[in-house]
């Protein structure tokens, strides 16, 4: 019983660590799939690499907080609206496609929406 | 919906990550009292078991990345696009009663006809390999570029269509400039 407490409470006090560090590996892994996309032609967004440097200083917070936890959330909060500068105009693009009736997977005008894009399958000319 | 699970999960952590730290960062420091929430410090031994799995967890990245880098040795593939093709090129893959893809100097050849799609019996394969694109006019080949501002080759895909005929494996590129290919994908 004795133990159980002791362990919960050290995941309790490493709670501004867990969260840096899962939000950090989850961003960064959500922007890196749309980077990927760069392979398939899809233009990049410049402030995706903003984001993706956020979710690093995301990371380095997370192992800062285990030692100054207000350090760590000053260097978060940075990281965080940094982040928002490429979330922030993505939610507001898919809010508007979704009034609009649009699909959240378009992309339009080299703007980026939060997922894959859907291509479509058609042949511009024959070679004669 | 599936695939808007990672952008809602990654707003709706960064959201409480940015509410949490906003927190934490104007609290005053002056007078106030720790709790499970806003902890000071973390114990020695909790700080021990995070280097610890940290080490562990980069080990193994490592490890991975690099059994991944030495199990995707695959054969290079050279494409031969008809002069002037401009537009989607399909390769079907385990196509039965089809001829497999001739190999010439440890490479496989995969000659496009003109209607910009070509049937293989080979099974399609899975890595990193060094592939080259040509077109082609008779017995005449020339290079064409897939990097850089003067790219002609985008969009490169794998995928699978179950059809009449059964599951079909598929690769698919897009010939032309990037103004064309962004054209497309409007």
């Amino acid at each position: 019983m004795r133990s159980t407490r002791w362990s919960g409470a050290i995941i309790f006090h490493m709670l501004p660590f867990f969260l840096y560090f899962v939000s950090g590996l989850v961003t960064g892994f959500h922007v890196y799939t749309l980077l990927a996309l760069a392979v398939y032609g899809v233009p990049i967004n410049p402030l995706e690499f903003v984001s993706l440097l956020g979710s690093l200083c995301l990371l380095i917070a997370a192992y800062v907080s285990l030692f100054k936890p207000h350090a760590a959330a000053k260097l978060a909060l940075i990281a965080a609206l940094a982040m928002w500068s490429f979330y922030g105009p993505a939610i507001a693009k898919a809010v508007r496609s979704r009034l609009g009736h649009h699909s959240l997977a378009s992309i339009s005008s080299g703007e980026r929406s939060l997922s894959a894009p859907i291509r479509p399958y058609k042949v511009l000319s024959w070679p004669r | 919906m599936a695939a808007m699970i990672l952008p809602y999960t990654a707003i709706a952590l960064l959201a409480l990550a940015t509410v949490y730290s906003a927190i934490v960062s104007f609290r005053e420091r002056e007078g106030r009292t720790a709790s499970w929430i806003f902890p000071d410090t973390t114990s020695r031994f909790a700080r021990k078991i995070v280097a610890v799995l940290t080490v562990a967890l980069f080990v193994g990245l490592v490890g991975w990345i690099a059994s991944s880098a030495r199990s995707s040795t695959l054969r290079s593939s050279r494409f031969l696009i008809p002069e002037g093709y401009t537009g989607w090129i399909r390769i079907e893959f385990e196509v039965q009663g089809t001829p497999p893809l001739p190999i010439e100097n440890g490479q496989y050849i995969l000659k496009i006809p003109t209607d910009g799609r070509l049937q293989t019996s080979c099974p399609e394969q899975y890595g990193w390999a060094d592939d080259h694109y040509y077109y082609y006019s008779g017995q005449s080949v020339r290079p064409i570029s897939d990097s850089g501002p003067s790219a002609l080759i985008w969009g490169k895909i794998n995928g699978e269509a179950s059809g009449a005929s059964g599951n079909r494996k598929y690769e698919e590129f897009f010939v032309g400039t990037n103004e064309q290919f962004k054209e497309l994908s409007k």
